[in-house]
Formats: structure tokens, sequence, C-alpha cells
């Protein structure tokens, strides 16, 4: 055989060869890359239903904490405003006896209302016929009562809204921590809270008139427990232009 | 018989090399996203146009354009190293990048005025520079193999391959071209140029397609 066939038959072999090589190592590179992806995605996964887990726990740590404090305690003192009357009830000419009573009445009151509070504090669902609204509605009175702060809610539509129990939990605390920074660090004089809906989504517009919030300010706690919140209701947030007061757009799947 | 001749030289000298085109273009288009060693590759494109329009012409001419190959292998070598030297980023294959290119530009010096001729075909050298490139990318793969956390530029792989490709399929006929050419019939000869000019047309598209697939992270 003359030298140019083996020539050319070396040619095109080092050159088949050449590209399944080739083929062969961009395939088992691509294999491994997407093993790792998926050995990846599997972590973040783990780590979402870990904090979804503790998130879930800590709740229902705080309902039994809150039903305990409303039915075991709210009760028994309940109970012992009811003894104490009927004990002055029976000693009505010795007037020591009616100081006494004034005085436990007023101080049990002042438990039985702090214990509702702290109760319905740590477990807002205490009350299953609540909607969302009545959840909002109620927590921002309790806040414009104080007369400090001014909390204005708009639904844009009149329907009561029906979350699920995780959704209207979550967002009950992402509006309430939102609030307590407001009213801890902006000097805000109000807060205005907006919900829209659209198809297949719902959208707060959280706004204050306060010092907003530095574009370099470090996530704290709070801001850290809103996002954790929110990344497992599986909603997004933007935080806008903060050169008004803070000003936060959540929108979430329902 | 000439003009037969001549017409069967289009294809190595003319139509093969013209592919250039595509690469440059491309390279062109996406000139905003070139960093160290697109810049390189696009110069060796633009040196590769200049020295095959020179060999073209040569052949056209019937002028014997060995001189011009003895200093396009010394050259060619300088710029992949030097495209190597911006592809890989440890320190110490780019010194010996360095000194591969010093030490093989004088060797190839040394062998053309001291041991060969001129004008007749750079074996040794020729074979050497396509050994040592088809070495330095197999290294290459070798790293990116063994460290998969390391994230491949599209680019460099894709040139890469383009390099290996070329330069392992040749080596045997850069290595065996003297014998060949004593050897071998015009028309065979042409034929082996044909396939040579082929392969190195794939090359060229690689590396339109390295180019088409630059992006700003890269």
């Amino acid at each position: 055989m003359s030298i140019y066939l083996y020539i050319i038959l070396g040619m095109t072999a080092t050159f088949l060869l050449c590209l399944a090589t080739i083929l062969f190592y961009i395939k088992y590179r691509k294999n491994i890359l997407k093993k790792q992806y998926e050995l990846k995605t599997a972590e973040v996964q783990y780590q979402k239903n870990l904090l979804k887990a503790t998130i879930n726990s800590q709740e229902s740590e705080r309902k039994r904490i809150g039903m305990d404090l409303h039915d075991e305690v709210g009760a028994n003192l309940s109970y012992l405003r009811l003894l104490i009357e009927n004990f002055v009830e029976k000693n009505e000419e010795i007037s020591a006896v009616n100081q006494f009573n004034e005085q436990c009445r007023a101080i049990i009151d002042n438990i039985i209302t702090n214990t509702r509070n702290i109760s319905h504090n740590l477990s807002p669902l205490l009350n299953k016929s609540y909607g969302f609204q009545d959840m909002i509605y109620d927590y921002c009175d309790g806040i414009n009562s104080s007369g400090k702060i001014a909390i204005q809610v708009t639904f844009d539509q009149d329907k009561i809204v029906k979350f699920s129990d995780t959704v209207t939990l979550a967002m009950y605390r992402v509006i309430t921590e939102l609030i307590n920074n407001t009213i801890k660090h902006s000097s805000a004089k109000l807060i205005t809270l907006c919900f829209s809906f659209g198809d297949g989504f719902c959208t707060m517009d959280y706004m204050d008139d306060g010092t907003g919030m530095a574009p370099d300010h470090k996530k704290g706690m709070g801001l850290q427990n809103i996002e954790s919140r929110l990344g497992m209701i599986g909603a997004s947030y933007h935080i806008k232009d903060n050169s008004s007061g803070f000003n936060l757009s959540v929108t979430w799947p329902v | 018989m000439h003009l037969l001749f001549s017409i069967r030289t289009v294809y190595p000298a003319v139509i093969a090399p013209s592919i250039l085109v595509v690469p440059i273009l491309i390279a062109l288009i996406k000139r905003k996203y070139w960093l160290g060693p697109q810049k390189i590759l696009f110069g060796y494109l633009l040196f590769s146009v200049f020295f095959n329009c020179i060999a073209s012409i040569t052949t056209f001419l019937h002028i014997n354009n060995m001189p011009i190959l003895h200093l396009y292998t010394i050259l060619e070598f300088c710029l992949l190293c030097l495209l190597f030297r911006g592809i890989f980023e440890q320190q110490a294959m780019q010194k010996l990048l360095i000194y591969l290119l010093i030490s093989f530009s004088l060797f190839a010096i040394a062998y053309v005025l001291l041991t060969h001729s001129l004008f007749r075909y750079n074996t040794l050298p020729r074979f050497l520079s396509s050994i040592t490139i088809v070495g330095i990318c197999l290294y290459f793969l070798y790293l990116n193999f063994a460290n998969t956390e390391v994230n491949l530029s599209r680019f460099n792989f894709t040139t890469v391959i383009g390099l290996m490709l070329y330069f392992s399929s040749c080596s045997i006929l850069f290595g065996l071209s003297q014998t060949l050419h004593n050897k071998a019939s015009p028309g065979a000869l042409i034929f082996v140029w044909n396939l040579h000019a082929t392969i190195m047309a794939i090359m060229y598209l690689i590396f339109a397609w390295a180019f088409l697939r630059l992006k700003p992270n890269q």
C-alpha cells in the first residue's frame, strides 16, 4: 500500500478517535455536572424543608402555649375572681374586705386581659372563624388605639379572603414584624397597608412615612425571619425606593 | 495540465482558507466580550489569513513557499503558546509555556539554518510543534476532567477542542510530509493536502463556534 494511503488512513483514524474522545469527555462531564446539580438541588430542598419544619414546630409550640394560657391560666384566674366575689358577698359589712375585694378584682382583671392578649398574640388562629382581613384589622386597631401611630388598611375587594393556615399565619407574622420594625426604628406617623388580588396571586404593599432603610443596611434577625417566612409560602418581595419611608411589596400565590 | 493542476489546488489554497472569514466576522460581532485569549485567537486568525494569502499567491505563481512555512511554523507556535498562557491559570504552566515558546523558536531557527534547507519542508519542527500542542490540549482536558469543581469556560474548551482535532489529525501528515513529497504522485499529494485543508476548515469553524458562544462572564 502506498504511503499516502497510510497517511490518509492515519489522519482519518486519528481525527475520528479524537472526536470520539472529545464527545465521551463532554458527555462524562455533563453527567457529573448533572449529578452535582441534582445533589445541590436536593440539599437546597432539604434546607427548605428543615426551615419549614422549624417554623411549623415553632408555631405549634406557640399555639400550645397560647392555648394553655387561655384554657388553664385564664380559666383559673376567672375562677379565682369568682371565689373572691363570693367571699365578699358573704362578708359585706367588713369594709377592709371590700377594699381587698376591689384590689384583687382589679389585679385579676388585669392578669386576665394580659393573659388573653398574650395567648392571642402567640396563636392568632385560635379562633378559626376569623378571616385574614379580621386578623389584620384587629391587630391594626390595637396599634391605632395606642395613638402613637396610625395604620390604614385597604383591601381592593370586599369578599372575605381565605388563605391556607400556613399563608395566613406567615403573612400575619410578616406584617406584625414590619409594623414592629416601623415603630422601633423609623419614627413614622402613618403606615399604609394595601392588599390587591390578581389572577392567582395576591400583592401586599407596605409603606410608612418614616426615615426608610439605608441601602447598605445589614439584614437583622427580623428581616431574616421575614425572608424565611416569605420563602416558605413561595412569596417574592421587593424593597422599593426608600427615600420617603420604607416601602415593601410582597406577592404570593393564592 | 497546468490549468487542471490549478483547478485541483483551488480547494486547499483558496476555498478552505476562505472559511477563515466566518470566525473573523463572528469574532468581530462579539468583540465587546473579548478578554485575553479571545484577542490572541483573533490575532491568530488574522495571522492565518495573511499567511494563507501569501501561500495561495505563491502556489498559483508556482513559487516555492517553503521559507514562508518555516516562519509560519515558528510564529504559529508562539501565538498558540500565548493563547494557552491566557487559558491556563497556573503560574507554573504559564512559565513552562514561555520556556517552550523560546526553546522551540530557537530550535526551529537552528534546524532550518544549520541542518536543513530553507526550501524543503520542515518536517521535524512542524511535527514537534503539533505534538506539543496536542500534549498541551490533552493536559488542559485532563485538568478539567479531574477537577469538576472548576467552571469550564466554554470558549477555552471549544478552542482547545478545535486545536486538538486539527493538530492530532495532521501530526502524522507533518511527520511524514517529506517522505510523502518524495514518494507520492502529484494527484495523491493533492488529495492528502485537500484532506488537511478540510480538517483545517473544521478547526476554523470550531473557532467560529467558540466565538459564537461567547458570553459576558467569559
